[in-house]
């Protein structure tokens, strides 16, 4: 009976699934302990064996050392031992009026020989840290002696002093950078970099002594598997580069509190020895020893911890049902009720022109209003004190863009802000060899970082932007493109705007308009469309407080909520726009500024279908991501919110795709008489559609010619540039540039489907910029080629950043 | 559990019983591996200590062997030389 009733009624599923749900944890912690012991075993046997390793290395050279003492006669030895290695390590400083340093003491005073000094600079020179630490470590000194030489050695004074004493810089050089911090404040360090004063080995060489620590060798190699958790190392700005007997040498790039020292040590079971590292050898460090890390956090961060806000997934499934559902709607009416269907589709549509053109014309008139942007005059710029500019991070991505880097230079060195407090981050791609060749060989400032991304998937702009952001410094981010020309004063122009906002306001967009507007046509009819959406219809969004859909370039962030919001989406290829959505959803705000940077217009159609194919994918991309769920969407950004959402994220790459269905019909009707066009347009949808056709498009070209004519009326009155008021007649020939535009739209549309996250690369330089001659760019690039020709080795480096001084 | 046959009620216990088992049985052999290679690293690690203080010793006795030469043949300060440049970041400790 009891057998009977469990094969019928068995054992109750919950309770069974709990029981076994109870086990499978035992058994999931054993695993997890299993793998966490066989790691911790690992580790134990490399740390031994390296120790091992070290000292046999040190009992050899011993041996050695002691066979040249035996063979050697005692007046031949300090012959013998020679000089040669050491000297070319020599300063200038080491003249015969400086006192003389520790290790030459050292061998004055006969505690060490010649070849045990060797040894330790050796060692050094492999790895860093400080002498007296090795020559402790080796057995060569006992702290007591060297605490004698240590005491007769001179107290160190202020960085500044202790350069010019050691002849690194000259004392007008000092005084020149001590008046620019002064002016703008920053640390001395960085200033003298900035100002190109210093080479970054001896400043922190400087450093290093005046903080007694040691730097880093300078034939480094990491050679530890003892890593920290990069989190930690993150958080302190730390990595382990070497393993002693008795120590772990760890790089930092600015030294470590007693406190920090202390949570290290504990983790790693061993004391610590810190050597400081310039940030360009911070940056090398961190991608050979975090790289894989980096690299998964540009691709994977929003997808892992946002996965609703990621375009990784294009297509829901409830999407996708329900335009299953919408097209079998449709289908099903069409079979039944023709006329009916296709009369209630066409009024929908027509409603939808008419809201979106409504709302769009209610937008531009609030973007006309002058408070619409934030305005400053020279004299407010003027007065700005220096010294309260934070780090300014500048972020430019470059792929296969050679023949801009000399404008890219010119137009950044332009820019009127501190150097000091600029964290210009050139970000080039792993197989962009022409690029990798000349930005290594040239000798940029040390503001200026060049970080290689590496290759993976997807391969978009946001992605290498996430992974230039990951050890940005700045308090504020930028991103330029490579062609970019913004004006001299935007940086401090964005610094009133933040300050002058309420807190929520955490992006800055700046305008953007086209140096090339007169090239041809095409430029003509690009300029005149950027004109009326950064003059005048994102100023109004603003005004209105709707979701904004960024620009490309020269928007502004706080970091703090850019790294908040997990930056970029890099399967996403207008990830511009979704960002504003984003900052919207999250309660941010963005803000207009006065201020222009002025870009290439694509002026070959093949080119611009290809740019403008990928921003209505990109856009159709963001609407498919934020409207997986309406209902939620419009609870997090209002009705108003979400009204302008569709009207600039789905109205946008939705009315060029719509659009030739109706010129087709306007042909038909017009070219043909086609009677069943007139069936289409029966009352009330003839008057919408009529009302559209004359007075909707009449709005489209007279927001581009007022958009346009703004542009060149405020230019006038600044007098810094003009564009031709014959610029304002092209407008009428704007629906050439429709059609174009819905070519674009259909290839959108097409690739959406087929290759969502290929990014369609625009190709840039095929015009002059104008603030840099062509002889002076073409002087510029043939010096950085041939220097790029001279040496053949191509190897990533960063270039040298300024210390912490 | 999902592929398992299911009765009116919930599971086979039989099922049940036999699929825990499995995992128990699972649990046993990680458990044995567990203390299985912590027993063979210990062995190992002891045998790479005992080499490492060897060398140690060695290398202790080598540089002892140094410093009394050194302090025999007793080299002078002044001999040395000065100007040799100390080496990179000369501070001291």
């Amino acid at each position: 009976m009891k057998r009977l009733r469990s094969a019928l009624i068995g054992i109750n599923r919950r309770s069974a699934n709990r029981r076994i749900a109870a086990e499978q944890a035992l058994l999931e912690q054993a695993v997890h302990s299993l793998e966490q012991q066989r790691a911790a075993h690992k580790l134990a046997i490399q740390r031994l064996e390296a120790e091992t390793e070290q000292l046999r290395k040190r009992r050899d050279e011993t041996f050695v050392r002691i066979r040249h003492l035996e063979e050697a006669p005692p007046s031949d030895a300090e012959a013998k031992v020679g000089p040669s290695p050491v000297e070319e390590d020599a300063e200038p400083s080491s003249s015969p009026s400086t006192p003389l340093r520790m290790g030459d003491a050292l061998v004055d005073a006969g505690t060490i020989t010649d070849a045990q000094l060797e040894a330790a600079m050796s060692s050094q020179k492999q790895f860093g840290g400080r002498l007296g630490d090795i020559l402790i470590d080796m057995g060569f000194l006992s702290v007591q002696q060297l605490d004698e030489v240590v005491t007769s050695q001179p107290k160190k004074g202020r960085l500044g002093d202790q350069l010019v004493e050691a002849a690194l810089i000259t004392e007008e050089q000092l005084q020149q950078a001590l008046l620019f911090q002064q002016k703008s404040g920053g640390l001395l360090g960085d200033i003298l970099l900035s100002l190109q004063l210093i080479e970054a080995e001896d400043l922190y060489r400087a450093i290093a002594s005046q903080n007694n620590i040691g730097r880093i060798g300078s034939e480094l190699s990491i050679n530890t598997p003892v890593r920290l958790p990069e989190e930690l190392a993150r958080e302190l700005g730390i990595v382990v580069i070497h393993q002693y007997i008795n120590r772990f040498l760890v790089a930092v790039s600015d030294p470590l509190t007693e406190e920090q020292m202390e949570k290290v040590q504990e983790l790693l079971g061993m004391p610590l020895e810190q050597v400081l590292a310039t940030r360009a050898e911070m940056e090398r460090f961190w991608r050979d020893i975090y790289g894989s890390e980096m690299l998964h956090e540009s691709i994977s961060k929003l997808a892992d911890e946002q996965p609703h806000n990621s375009a990784l997934q294009t297509f829901t499934r409830l999407q996708i049902g329900g335009f299953v559902l919408v097209v079998i709607a449709i289908a099903i009416g069409l079979s039944f009720q023709f006329w009916a269907t296709l009369l209630t589709v066409n009024l929908i549509i027509q409603l939808f022109y008419f809201v979106m053109s409504s709302f769009k014309f209610t937008v531009i008139l609030f973007g006309s209003r002058r408070n619409s942007q934030f305005r400053y005059t020279p004299e407010e710029i003027a007065a700005i004190d220096e010294r309260e500019l934070p780090v300014y991070t500048i972020l430019v991505p470059m792929y296969k863009e050679a023949q801009v880097v000399p404008h890219l230079l010119h137009n950044l060195e332009r820019l009127d802000y501190p150097k000091a407090k600029l964290d210009v981050r050139l970000l080039i791609e792993e197989d962009d060899d022409e690029m990798r060749t000349i930005l290594t060989e040239m000798n940029l400032p040390p503001y200026y970082t060049v970080l290689v991304v590496p290759d993976g998937l997807p391969k978009t702009k946001p992605k290498a932007c996430n992974y230039g952001l990951i050890r940005a410094r700045g308090e504020y981010v930028v991103i330029y493109d490579a062609e970019d020309q913004p004006d001299p004063d935007q940086l401090k122009k964005v610094f009133l705007t933040f300050r002058q906002c309420p807190e929520e306001f955490a992006c800055i967009q700046a305008k953007l308009n086209y140096f090339n507007s007169d090239q041809n046509l095409l430029t003509r009819w690009f300029t005149q469309e950027y004109s009326m959406w950064f003059e005048l219809l994102l100023p109004g969004i603003m005004q209105l407080n709707v979701p904004i859909p960024l620009g490309g370039t020269s928007n502004h962030f706080k970091m703090s909520v850019l790294q908040e919001l997990g930056a970029w989406d890099p399967y996403n290829v207008t990830e511009d726009a979704d960002l504003g959505i984003r900052l919207y959803k999250h309660g941010y705000k963005t803000a207009i500024v006065d201020s222009r940077t002025w870009e290439e217009a694509n002026s070959r159609t093949g080119n611009w279908i290809r740019q403008r194919s990928r921003w209505f994918k990109g856009y159709l991309q963001t609407w498919l991501v934020h409207m997986r769920n309406p209902v939620k969407l419009v609870r997090e950004i209002g009705f108003k919110g979400f009204i302008g959402f569709q009207v600039m994220i789905l109205a946008t790459p939705l009315l060029p795709l719509l659009n030739p269905i109706f010129w087709l019909m306007l042909v038909l009707w017009f070219g043909f008489q086609v009677g069943m066009i007139q069936q289409f347009f029966p009352g009330f949808i003839y008057y919408l559609a009529s009302f559209e056709f004359y007075v909707g498009n009449f709005l489209f070209i007279f927001s581009n010619v007022a958009g346009v004519y703004w542009v060149i009326h405020e230019l006038e009155n600044r007098g810094d540039r003009f564009f031709s008021y014959k610029l304002v007649r092209y407008a009428i020939l704007s629906p050439i540039y429709w059609v174009l535009m819905s070519i674009a739209a259909m290839k959108a549309a097409w690739q959406l489907i087929t290759k969502p996250f290929y990014w369609e690369k625009t190709e840039h330089g095929l015009t002059e910029q104008p603030a840099l001659s062509q002889s002076l760019a073409e002087h510029n690039l043939q010096a950085i080629h041939q220097q790029a020709a001279d040496t053949a080795d191509v190897s990533e480096e960063p270039a040298t950043t300024p210390p912490q001084g | 559990m999902m592929n398992y046959k299911r009765t009116l009620g919930g599971y086979h216990p039989d099922d049940v019983q036999r699929y825990l088992e499995l995992v128990r049985l699972e649990l046993t052999i990680i458990q044995d591996q567990l203390a299985c290679e912590q027993a063979k690293f210990e062995e190992r690690f002891a045998a790479r200590q005992k080499e490492a203080e060897l060398l140690r010793g060695d290398l202790f006795e080598a540089l002892a062997l140094e410093r009394r030469i050194i302090d025999a043949e007793a080299i002078p300060g002044s001999e040395a030389g000065p100007g040799n440049g100390s080496g990179e970041g000369s501070d001291p400790s």
